[in-house]
């Protein structure tokens, strides 16, 4: 198979009538990492929705293709069948659904009817992805998400990840609520999928996750664009030093000061 | 004449039983009475639907069934739903007002345990019978009186009931394997007006399922009323799973009276497509006694559904719970209406209820109403009532992971119920219950 792709050009979006995004280009390809921070409120989970589908999100204006495809005219479900996923920041907890059975359901969404996924290679697969990722069994008897810890879940999005394989993975503070361990178990989780066949886009606050996955480039985001790209270095300047330095240099007021702008040290 | 205008209230009552049975004179006093009282007693009161406009008096009165020879003679909808129950338990099948076929029955009278078409029964077992029949509704021990009065309804099902059931487990008889009944109607039409008395006497164990269907193609009319008693220490589960046509109209009342230390476990699965107006009521009547309602239901269509619940105490340390779910599709109309009455006396009791409408079209309309009626200070008693669509968030959350809206939907519907379903105490049952509820889903 191709290398995945995919092209952002000039994307704005609103949320209620609001421009959040204003005119965003990037390109993730199979085998990279990209890196986007930036400060609180700036547009970054806004990003991830609107590639994602979600209905509240409006995409205003610009392109967004997934191996050439207009992903903009897919539904979610077919984005993800196409192969984008996307790790919450805010994961949802659904009650009644057991997550071994909502897994199951979603690997044969995207394999289709007569072509389901057997059982016991379904168990194998899930196993080898749960001790990857250090979970318990019973948490797949466990409905989904609900009563889990910040961590719980996080790790859940990735071990949803492993096992949905998809071309592109956006990843929404998938280190934060981690504890220390665990963003390494995750991280591992993560760079363990890497290939020429998966690309990664990983929005994070913090250097930490990056010590564990190197990225290729590093994107800041500000009132809705991207107003910085670099390598692993910028993540590190950021990390010593916040971004008042990249908003004197650039000459940028943040439009929505919230009350935490800076990288913080808490994780 | 066609049937849909001929009226019941036309019959005449003398010639059709003087025909149709040899009854005891005290069903067919009974009987006579009723028929009399059917235009002047008022219509039972389903507060959020009015019910009196349905053709309830619009059927062939005393049907009989189609005797079969073997169970392959069964019609086909009747097999399939054999084939879901417990195989090798004791079952009867009846259609329209006739048992027409029973199997792994007989093992039971060593036991003393009765399973009898009610008719046979009344000439069987006639004081037996005559201790149960109607007392459950209206007997005159000032325990029994329910929390509703008689009406037309019930008169009509009084003066026209058309075969039925008789169920009696002796004391200290606990039976391992559930005793089920097949219900159904057969002919366009036809009036299935079943009477069914289920007796637990102390200390004895019963599972009883019971499955009452008719055809969506033809016009019925159910008026079906059971009566339960559970007898001290006795314990009773009563499933019933109802897949009527969408050419039916459902009058159901079920009346239970539960004996001091006795449980009463009511599961109901209303899968079908009916209009239905139910009325279920346990009276707690002796010390430490308990009732438990697990229902789960499912609207579409233009289908009108009033749900009436009702637990009464009247003896001290009781206890009552209610946990109810419905779906609404298209623009099914569901109502809920619960109620947990605690009477003077009943000190130490404690009484909850929950009921859960989940609605996926803005057509649809559902109401959940929890009346707590609380006479006794020393009291426990709790209810929490939601109606509510689907949640948009869930349903992006799963599509994000592949699924289709449609999949995404069932996922959180089966969700929704699951904490019902999985009490239900046969699995084959609640796998029935889970396809019936598909089937209406995903046509
Ligand atoms: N569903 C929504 N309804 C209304 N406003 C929203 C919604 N989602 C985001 N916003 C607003 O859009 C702006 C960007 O939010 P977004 O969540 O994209 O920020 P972020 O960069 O991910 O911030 P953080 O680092 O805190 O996660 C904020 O002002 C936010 O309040
Ligand atoms: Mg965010």
């Amino acid at each position: 198979m191709a290398k995945p792709v995919l092209k952002i050009e000039d994307l704005h979006v609103a949320i209620d009538g609001r421009e959040i995004i204003r005119g965003l280009d990037l390109t993730v390809q199979g085998g990279e990492v990209h890196a986007i921070m930036g400060p609180n409120g700036t547009g970054k989970s806004t990003l991830a929705q609107a590639l994602m589908g979600h209905p509240r999100y409006e995409v205003t204006k610009g392109t967004v293709t997934l191996d050439g495809k207009d992903l903009l005219a897919m539904g979610v479900d077919e984005r993800s069948r196409a192969g984008l996923f996307l790790a919450m920041q805010y994961p949802s907890e659904v009650s009644g659904v057991k997550t071994s059975d909502f897994l199951r359901a979603a690997i044969n969404a995207r394999r289709g009817e007569g072509n389901e996924i057997p059982i016991m290679q379904f168990i194998r697969k899930l196993d080898t992805a749960m001790k990857t990722l250090e979970m318990p069994q019973e948490m797949l008897s466990r409905y989904l998400n609900e009563g889990f810890s910040g961590g719980e879940k996080k790790r859940n999005e990735i071990l949803q990840m492993k096992m949905l394989e998809p071309r592109i993975a956006i990843l929404d503070e998938i280190d934060s609520g981690l504890d220390i361990d665990a963003i390494r178990i995750v991280a591992e989780g993560v760079g363990s999928m890497l290939t020429d066949e998966f690309g990664v886009l990983m929005i994070t606050h913090y250097q930490r996750l990056l010590n564990y996955i190197r990225p290729h480039f590093v994107h800041v985001m500000m009132n809705g664009r991207i107003v910085k790209s670099g390598g692993p270095e910028l993540a590190e300047r950021l990390e010593a030093e916040g971004y008042d330095w990249l908003k004197e240099e650039l000459g940028i007021e943040l439009e929505h000061e919230e009350t935490d702008t800076t990288v913080s040290q808490e994780a | 004449m066609t049937v849909t205008d001929y009226d019941v209230r036309q019959l005449n009552l003398f010639d059709a039983l003087h025909v149709n049975r040899e009854e005891p004179a005290w069903v067919r006093e009974k009987r006579e009475a009723a028929f009399r009282a059917l235009d002047t007693l008022p219509w039972p009161v389903f507060e959020k639907m009015n019910i009196t406009d349905w053709p309830w008096f619009q059927f062939r009165p005393f049907v009989s069934g189609r005797p079969v020879g073997s169970r392959q003679d069964l019609p086909e909808a009747v097999l399939t739903i054999l084939n879901t129950f417990v195989q090798g338990a004791p079952t009867v099948v009846v259609e329209n007002g006739d048992l027409i076929w029973e199997e792994n029955t007989s093992d039971l009278n060593a036991q003393g345990v009765i399973v009898s078409d009610l008719k046979r029964a009344l000439i069987d077992h006639e004081g037996l019978v005559k201790r149960y029949l109607f007392q459950a509704v209206s007997g005159d021990h000032d325990r029994l009186i329910a929390l509703s009065k008689n009406d037309r309804l019930l008169a009509l099902s009084d003066a026209l009931w058309n075969g039925g059931l008789f169920v009696y487990v002796p004391k200290g008889v606990r039976l391992a394997e559930p005793i089920q009944l097949i219900l159904a109607a057969h002919g366009e039409g036809t009036g299935l007006l079943p009477r069914l008395v289920v007796v637990t006497e102390g200390d004895s164990d019963l599972t009883f399922i019971e499955h009452r269907l008719s055809d969506d193609e033809m016009t019925t009319v159910h008026n079906g009323v059971s009566e339960v008693f559970v007898g001290s220490g006795a314990r009773l589960r009563f499933v019933s799973v109802q897949t009527l046509g969408q050419k039916t109209y459902d009058h159901t009342r079920r009346y239970g009276v539960v004996e001091a230390s006795g449980r009463l476990e009511w599961v109901f699965g209303e899968v079908g497509s009916a209009h239905s107006a139910q009325l279920t009521v346990s009276n707690l009547v002796g010390e430490g006694g308990s009732a438990d309602v697990k229902m789960v239901s499912i609207g579409n269509g233009k289908q009108r559904n009033h749900f009436d619940l009702r637990n009464r105490h009247v003896a001290p340390h009781t206890e009552s719970d209610v946990l109810a779910k419905g779906i609404l599709l298209d623009s099914a109309r569901q109502i809920y209406h619960v109620v947990t009455k605690i009477e003077k006396g009943a000190r130490g009791s404690n009484g909850e209820q929950t009921a859960r409408l989940m609605m996926l079209s803005h057509d649809a309309r559902g109401d959940a109403n929890p009346i707590l009626l609380i006479d006794e200070h020393d009291v426990k008693a709790d209810h929490a009532a939601s109606v509510g669509y689907v949640d948009e968030t869930q349903l992006y959350y799963l599509m994000t992971r592949g699924l289709s809206r449609k999949e995404a939907e069932r996922m959180l519907i089966f969700g929704f119920l699951e904490p019902v379903v999985s009490q239900v105490p046969i699995e084959s049952v609640q796998a029935y219950l889970y396809t019936a509820m598909e089937r209406k889903f995903m046509p």
